[in-house]
C-alpha cells in the first residue's frame, strides 16, 4: 500500500514510496513494456525490489512517488481497498543544478495521459520546493509514450545519444531532454491544458 | 607513486592509481586547482582523507578503469616506480566499462599542459577501453567554454550530439554541457591507419 498524499493532479496522487509497495514496483519493473524502456535488463525479485526503496529512503536528493488512481478500489475491485497504484515518479539528484526526472506507468494504465499527469505535478513540485535552474530526462528513442510525456510538458530536445544502449535485441539511440525553469513558469497556464488535452 | 604500467604510448604511460598518500594528494588537484576543477564541472574540493577513500570507492569499482597518466624516465621500471623515475601528468578515466557505453573524463594539471599529452593520452586511453572492454562506444562531455576539449574531441574524429543547457552552475554561472560520442566502428576503421603507427609500441 503506497503512503500518504504528498501532491494532487485532477486524476492522480502522488502518494509516498513504502517498503510495502515493492511487490507494485517489482511488479512494473519485470514487465517487458516497462522494463525494457527503463533499461533494466535482469529480473527483479522482491527483496531487491525493497532494497532499492530502502536505499532511496537514505538519500536525501532523490524525491520518489507511487503514483495513484484514487477510485477506492485498490485496483482489485474491492471498493474499500483505497488508491490503485499505476505507476513511478522519482526525481534524482536534488543537488545537481538539473536534476533528472523518470517515470513509468504500468502498461494496464498507459494512453490515458496519466503520465503526463503525473509527471506534471512531479515537475511542479520540484521547481516549486528546490532552487534548481531546470530538469532534465532521457529516454530511448523508440520510447514514443515516454517521449510524449516530455513533449506534452515542453522540455526541450536536447540531443541524441546515438547507439548508445543495447536493447530489445539491437542498439538504440538515447534521447536527451531538458526544461529550464523560466520554460516552465511562462509555460505553466499551456502546460495544464497540454496535459489534460493527453497527447498520448 | 603510481603503480605498474597497464598501456602506453610513444611518451606517456597509464599506470595503476594506489593507495598512496600521493596518489591521492595528486588527485586531489582535480578538485581543489581553479584550472582543473572548473574544466570538470567545478566538483567539490576534497580533503586528502576522502580522496584516499575515494581511491577505494570509486577508482576500484570494477565498472570504472582509471589511471595516473606518467612520463617515465629512460631507466623507470614497469613496475613500482620510485618519485625520481617517473613524472605524473594528468588523469585518465572510464565509468560504466561494463556496459554498453563508457563515459571518458581527463585532465593534466596545468604545469604540464600544451606539451601534446592531452591528444595523445586521449587516444591511448579510448583505444584500451575499445580493446579492453565490450562498449559499443564512448562519450565525453566538455563545457561550453573549453575550447581546448572540444577541439580535441573534433579532432578525434567524435561528433557532436547534445548540447545539455545550462547543466552545470561554475564559478558564479550557468554554463551548457556539450556532448560527444563516437562508436566502436568509427574509432576502429580510423584505428587503420593508425595501427600501422601504432604497432611500433
Amino acid at each position: 500500500m503506497p503512503g500518504a498524499v504528498f501532491r494532487r493532479g485532477d486524476r492522480v496522487t502522488l502518494r509516498t514510496v513504502e517498503r510495502a509497495d515493492a511487490e507494485f514496483v517489482q511488479r512494473g519493473h519485470n514487465h517487458p513494456a516497462v522494463g525494457v524502456s527503463l533499461g533494466l535488463d535482469r529480473p527483479e525479485n522482491e527483496s531487491s525490489a525493497a532494497d532499492r526503496i530502502d536505499s532511496v529512503e537514505d538519500d536525501p536528493n532523490v524525491a520518489t512517488f507511487v503514483v495513484c488512481l484514487e477510485d477506492g478500489t485498490g485496483g482489485d475491485g474491492d471498493s474499500e481497498s483505497g488508491p490503485t497504484p499505476i505507476g513511478k515518479v522519482t526525481v534524482k539528484n536534488l543537488h545537481h543544478t538539473r536534476p533528472e526526472l523518470s517515470y513509468w506507468i504500468h502498461p494496464e494504465y498507459q494512453g490515458e495521459g496519466y503520465g503526463t499527469e503525473a509527471t506534471e505535478v512531479a515537475v511542479d513540485y520540484v521547481f516549486s520546493a528546490h532552487e534548481v535552474r531546470g530538469l532534465q530526462a532521457q529516454a530511448f528513442a523508440p520510447n514514443d509514450g515516454s517521449v510524449g510525456v516530455l513533449e506534452n510538458l515542453g522540455f526541450t530536445h536536447e540531443g541524441t545519444l546515438r547507439d548508445a544502449r543495447f536493447r530489445d535485441g539491437e542498439y538504440v539511440d538515447v534521447v536527451w531532454y531538458g526544461l529550464l525553469r523560466e520554460e516552465w513558469e511562462d509555460d505553466g497556464d499551456d502546460g495544464e491544458a497540454d496535459g489534460t488535452g493527453g497527447g498520448r | 607513486m603510481p603503480g605498474p604500467v597497464v598501456t602506453e604510448g610513444e611518451t606517456v604511460v597509464f599506470r595503476t592509481i594506489e593507495r598512496d598518500e600521493g596518489d591521492a594528494a595528486f588527485l586531489q588537484r582535480s578538485c581543489t586547482d581553479p584550472r582543473i576543477r572548473y574544466s570538470l564541472g567545478s566538483i567539490h574540493h576534497r580533503s586528502r582523507g576522502e580522496q584516499e577513500e575515494g581511491i577505494e570507492h570509486w577508482a576500484e569499482r570494477d565498472e570504472n578503469a582509471t589511471f595516473l597518466v606518467c612520463v617515465d624516465d629512460d631507466d623507470a621500471p614497469r613496475g613500482h616506480p620510485d618519485e625520481d623515475e617517473t613524472t605524473v601528468v594528468g588523469s585518465f578515466n572510464a565509468r560504466h566499462v561494463d556496459g554498453d557505453r563508457a563515459w571518458l573524463s581527463y585532465w593534466l594539471v596545468p604545469e604540464h599542459q600544451s606539451e601534446g599529452y592531452g591528444r595523445e593520452m586521449a587516444e591511448v586511453g579510448i583505444d584500451y577501453v575499445f580493446e579492453q572492454y565490450g562498449v559499443h562506444g564512448v562519450s565525453a562531455g566538455a563545457y561550453e567554454f573549453n575550447d581546448a576539449s572540444r577541439g580535441l574531441l573534433e579532432a578525434m574524429g567524435f561528433t557532436q550530439v547534445a548540447r545539455r543547457r545550462e547543466a552545470r552552475y561554475i564559478d558564479g554561472d550557468y554554463y551548457d554541457e556539450v556532448q560527444y560520442d563516437v562508436l566502436r566502428r568509427e574509432w576502429m576503421g580510423d584505428g587503420d591507419d593508425d595501427g600501422d603507427a601504432g604497432s611500433e609500441r
